[in-house]
This record gives C-alpha cells, sequence and structure tokens, in this order.
C-alpha cells in the first residue's frame, strides 16, 4: 500500500473543479472537534418533520486509506431504513479534512462524481447533484465527517439536519492534550533488508479498540498479528514509518503512536 | 458454542478375564494446515477439543490443501491396558470420506500417535462432523472416542496472499463461501473463480449503487471490509467492491486472481447489473429507477461507466458486477460483449474502452492488501 493513492485521479481533479476547491481550502474553519457517545448519542434521533429514528451501531472499523476510523449504523424509522457511516479523521488540518472527504466522493466508477456543494451550517455538505431527489448526502463538522444514503430511496435530508444540528451542539476547542491511549515497543526499529520484526501493543486504556495496521509503506509488509503482536517484513531499504491507531468506542476519537523504521 | 467432549472409553467384552483395554482420545492436532483465523484471530491446535456449535462449526476448524494428500495428524491417546503388549492399529473415520490410520502402542499410558490419511477429498470440500475414533489390536477392536472437527480442503496456501497473511484465512469466508457457491467436488481454478464470481453476483442484498457508483466495501480502497460484506446489511456493491470479492473468495480457497481497471469504459451493451437485473444505463436520471435501467442506446438520458474493474484469472475475464463473466472471453472478447458502439449523440470511440486500456490495479496502488 502507498499514502500516495494515484486511483482515479484524473476524476478526483475534475471534482476538484467543479467545487472550486482552491477557494475551499482558502477558507478555513476554526478548529474544532466533536467529543460525544456517538452510540448513545444517536441511539434515537427526532428529525424536523417529527420522525423517529432508531439508530443499529456496529463495532468501529478503520477508515478507507487508513486515514481515522469508521462506525457504521442503519437507521430505521418505520419502514424507510438509511446506512449512516460516521468517519472521525486523523487529519485535524483544514487541507487534510478537504482531502478526506474528496477521496472519499471520487471513489466511484461514474463518469463524474455526483455530488455538489450546498450552503449548510456545516464545514462542507453534498448532496446529488444529477440524481433527483436526495437519497444521500455527505457532510462534515470538525473532524467528523458523516456519509448517508437511504437504503429504500427514501429522503435522507431531514434525519442528515438532526444529526448535523446534534454535531454542532457538540462541536468544541480542541484539546491541548490527551492521555496516552496505549503504547508501542520499540518505538524504532533498524534492520536489513529481509527482516522481519514484531511491535508490540500495550497499556490499552479501557474502552479503546487498536485498528489493524493500514495505510503501510509500500517496502513494509504487515505479515502476522496475535494477542496484540504485530508481526512485518522489510523489502526494501529506506526509512519509513508505520502508524498505530486506536479508536475509542463511544466518543470515536483517535490516538496515534508511530514506529520508526531504518532497513538498510 | 456448546463444548463437546464426546470422548469416550468403550472396552469390548473380554474373552479372556486376565486382558483389559480401552483408552481415551486427549487430543488431535492436524499437522501442516494452512494458516487460519476466526474472529480475527489466528487458530493454533490442538484442533480438539474445541468448542463446537450446533451447525458443526469448530472453533478450531482446520485448512489443507486437498492436492496434498497423505494428511497426517497427531493423536493423544491414553491407553489402560492389562497384558496387552506390542501396538494395534489407530483409525480415525470422518464421515466416511477421511479416513486416517497410525500404529499405537498398546501399553498403558498416553501415547501421542501420527496417523496418515488413507482416504481424502481429493477436490475443493468442506467436512465437519466428528471423528470416530478405534483401536484395533490383535484379537479385539474398541471403540474409544469421536472428535468433532471441522476441515476444508482447499487448493492452496491463502495465507501466502496478502491479505490473508497476517492472520491467515478467515474461516468465515470460507463457510460463507461454501455455503453460498457449488464449489464441492471442483478440482479446477478456472471452474471456481467462476463459481466464486456467480456467487458474487448472486448474493442477496448486494445491488449496484446506481445513484453514486461508490464503493461500499472499500472497494479500490486497498482493504476489503469482508465481514460487513459477507453480513450485507448496508447493500449497495459496486464493481470495486464486487472485483475485491472475486479477489479476496478466490484468495480463500487459495487461488490469485487480478484485478483489471479500465478507463474509459463506456456505454454498455444490456446486460445484467448485480442485484438489478438488464441494463444498459446504470446511473438512471430518473425515476423510478428501475424502469430506466435499460433505455434506448441512442438516448441522450443514457448513462455510461466512467471506468470499471473487474477480475481476470488466466488470461480469462471475471466480472461480478455486469454480466456476470465467468471467464468465458479474454480481455478483447469482453471488451466486444460488454462495451457498446451504439452511443448516444456526441460520444465516440475515444469513450470506449479497448483491451489495451486494461491496467492491473496493483500498479495502481489499488490492490487488496487487507480484509477487516
Amino acid at each position: 500500500m502507498s499514502l500516495d493513492f494515484m486511483f482515479n485521479q484524473s476524476l478526483m481533479d475534475e471534482f476538484k473543479k467543479e467545487i472550486n476547491y482552491p477557494t475551499l481550502l482558502a477558507h478555513s474553519p476554526a478548529p474544532a472537534v466533536i467529543n460525544m457517545d456517538w452510540p448513545a448519542t444517536l441511539a434515537t434521533v427526532k428529525d424536523e418533520q417529527g420522525a423517529i429514528w432508531q439508530g443499529q451501531f456496529q463495532q468501529p472499523t478503520g477508515a478507507d486509506f487508513g486515514r481515522g476510523a469508521s462506525l457504521s449504523a442503519v437507521f430505521s424509522s418505520g419502514k424507510h431504513k438509511i446506512k449512516v457511516d460516521i468517519v472521525s479523521m486523523l487529519a485535524l488540518d483544514w487541507k487534510g479534512r478537504l482531502d478526506n472527504i474528496v477521496r472519499a466522493l471520487t471513489v466511484t466508477n461514474r463518469p463524474s462524481v455526483n455530488a455538489k456543494l450546498i450552503p449548510s451550517a456545516a464545514d462542507l455538505f453534498f448532496v446529488p447533484k444529477d440524481t433527483p431527489g436526495t437519497t444521500f448526502c455527505t457532510f462534515m463538522v470538525a473532524n467528523f465527517y458523516i456519509d448517508m444514503y437511504a437504503i429504500d430511496e427514501s429522503d435522507v435530508a431531514p434525519l442528515a439536519q438532526a444529526i448535523l444540528k446534534i454535531m454542532l451542539a457538540h462541536r468544541q476547542q480542541p484539546a491541548t492534550s490527551e492521555k496516552k491511549s496505549f503504547s508501542l515497543k520499540p518505538k524504532q526499529y533498524d534492520g536489513k533488508v529481509q527482516s522481519e520484526f514484531t511491535v508490540a501493543v500495550s497499556d490499552v486504556l479501557p474502552d479503546w479498540i487498536m485498528l489493524q495496521p493500514s495505510a503501510l509503506p509500500s517496502a513494509i509488509e504487515w505479515t502476522g498479528a496475535e494477542h496484540n503482536q504485530y508481526t512485518f517484513k522489510a523489502t526494501a531499504s529506506g526509512v519509513y514509518t508505520v502508524n498505530f491507531i486506536a479508536v475509542h468506542a463511544r466518543n470515536l476519537l483517535l490516538a496515534v503512536e508511530t514506529v520508526g523504521i531504518n532497513i538498510k | 458454542m456448546t463444548e463437546i467432549g464426546e470422548s469416550v472409553s468403550v472396552s469390548i467384552p473380554k474373552d479372556d478375564p486376565d486382558k483389559e483395554l480401552s483408552a481415551t482420545v486427549l487430543e488431535v492436532e492436524f499437522l501442516k494446515p494452512f494458516k487460519d483465523c476466526i474472529n480475527q484471530a489466528t487458530i493454533s491446535p490442538p484442533h480438539w477439543p474445541a468448542s463446537v456449535d450446533s451447525n458443526g462449526f469448530s472453533a478450531k476448524a482446520v485448512v489443507l490443501p486437498f492436492n496434498k494428500a497423505p494428511h497426517k495428524a497427531k493423536v493423544k491417546v491414553k491407553v489402560t491396558s492389562k497384558n496387552y503388549s506390542g501396538n494395534g492399529k489407530l483409525i480415525g473415520v470422518l464421515k466416511g470420506s477421511v479416513v486416517f490410520e497410525g500404529s499405537i502402542s498398546l501399553s498403558s499410558g498416553e501415547h501421542t500417535v501420527e496417523v496418515t490419511s488413507t482416504s481424502a477429498p481429493a477436490y475443493l470440500s468442506w467436512v465437519k462432523g466428528p471423528i470416530s475414533w478405534g483401536i484395533e489390536a490383535v484379537d479385539k477392536s474398541l471403540s474409544i472416542g469421536r472428535t468433532p472437527v471441522e476441515i476444508f480442503f482447499v487448493f492452496s496456501d491463502p495465507a501466502a496472499l496478502a491479505f490473508f497473511a497476517p492472520k491467515g484465512v478467515w474461516i468465515e469466508a470460507l463457510r460463507f463461501l461454501f455455503a453460498k457457491a457449488r464449489l464441492e467436488s471442483l478440482t479446477d481454478k478456472v471452474a471456481a473463480v467462476a463459481e466464486v464470481t456467480r456467487a458474487c453476483f448472486s448474493l442477496v442484498n448486494h445491488k449496484y449503487d446506481v445513484v453514486r457508483g461508490g464503493a461500499h466495501y472499500g472497494g479500490a480502497t486497498t482493504r476489503f471490509k469482508l465481514k460487513a460484506y459477507m453480513d450485507g446489511t448496508s447493500g449497495e456493491v459496486n464493481c470495486y467492491d464486487q472485483a475485491y470479492a472475486v479477489i479476496v473468495f478466490s484468495g480463500a480457497l487459495g487461488v490469485k486472481t487480478d484485478g483489471l481497471f479500465l478507463r474509459p469504459f463506456g456505454f454498455i451493451r444490456p446486460v445484467n447489473l448485480v442485484g438489478w437485473g438488464r441494463c444498459n444505463n446504470p446511473f438512471p436520471k430518473d425515476t423510478p429507477i428501475k424502469d430506466f435501467l435499460e433505455v434506448d442506446p441512442q438516448s441522450v438520458r443514457r448513462s455510461s461507466f466512467g471506468n470499471h474493474m473487474f477480475c481476470e484469472f488466466t488470461a480469462k475475464i471475471y466480472d461480478a458486477c455486469a454480466g456476470p463473466v465467468r471467464g468465458n472471453v479474454d480481455r478483447a472478447g469482453y471488451v466486444k460483449a460488454t462495451i457498446d458502439d451504439v452511443m448516444p449523440p456526441g460520444y465516440t470511440v475515444a469513450d470506449m474502452g479497448t483491451a489495451a486500456g486494461m491496467v492491473n490495479i496493483t500498479s495502481l496502488g489499488a490492490g487488496v492488501a487487507s480484509v477487516e
């Protein structure tokens, strides 16, 4: 895997033009994070039209491209069902967050991205561009973006607005320091090409879930995992880093520890 | 999960009152199994004792190559005997299709016996149930217990593929695949990949995302959301998800397939689109969607695939998204059969994909690197 993901690059470039990416980039919102118990807060949501939505949540997993963590849920109200993916982003800077959402929207085999920006209290809010109705939307507030689509072609807008309102109410200044959520040993590995090495994860705090390694440098292969011991193989010389990410099961905040790797 | 400790000790009535022989199976360990995992935790031997649920699913399931017989196992047996010496034959039979034999000391004590298969499936197979163990001595035969096991026989080591390397092949994936696909008794990799493709195309609740064309199970992101794909809650897929599914499920059988990417792809001839049926317009601009999946080929409301991902194995194409295409055409044949040269006004041959334009997804940094 490579962090320099070039798949569908031309579609991404076209989409950036459509949304006037440089202008968006120049207007960064104030730094913020959302801190709330997602499964508990969104277990029952009442939308603007008075419909009650019940959320059924799965366990958090890694987000696409190793850019954070994702919590999926299906919201039901009567016969209607809406799939909701809550993505907690590692990137806290505006460009990183903007690039995350652009990348997510351009993983498509349409000739052009079916999404357009609309004005919103969210940092970004995308709705369908080429298809009728609001059968999906993607919006970002602070360090989270939400992707939702109707399983039964119903309108997702009322539920989206209700969730957006809750997110805005929980938006706050980023914390200046965080308690360490887990430890790695070693923090640095120096070895030769074709060597194998093991990184041990320990002291994982309660309610934190280790995500499996992803977005690895192409010269570092993940070859084993047992009892929080992760084994890797180095296939080419160079200096690399591997990020280990943990996510809090409730507030979906992220913790990152890095192993430095020097292969000669 | 129910702990089934079916090891029993049964003595056969004896002719000689001064002779006694009884035995109990304590452990079973298959030798050189492929690395496998359950709930993303690598399985370690012994393979029995192990908890087994009401479906016969073992917490210590085993994956073996069907084409590398004989298979071997170590069986730890506790023997209690009086006036017996020398060796007898230890025999284990699983559903009549798998038979193990070895030589066991008839003296009292715990003996670890290496047994060898004298009969085993020589084809893809999922065998689960109790191995019935017995000892044959010169003057008697006795049953010494039953040990429930679950064994998959596949082509070769799935963990040789990067996405199953860290923890081993997912037993859940093999159970899913053998339940959904008609794999039993296949010996040919080509036929197996074709059947994997058909099964992925036919999954209930997996429908093409005709609104966004987006991936919902990590397709094209290098990480396939295998657990969610098998759950199928969300129900929507795109071609990236389907190509990843064929790669990963074929990989579970020990078959390496390649992913191909083609851009531009173009307008599709009327084919079956996964979850929808006949379609030449994968992104209808009108509703109800199901009524506009097939339109006049020159309609200005007709849509095309900007790009498309599918699979290749031994120079033949497999597409679990549109078709399905199951290895009956090569690259050129696939283009000819799938991409329509009748197009709405304004489109030209430059908008049509070609065999020469196909690129391996690994070269784009979009190969399957991991599963979760």
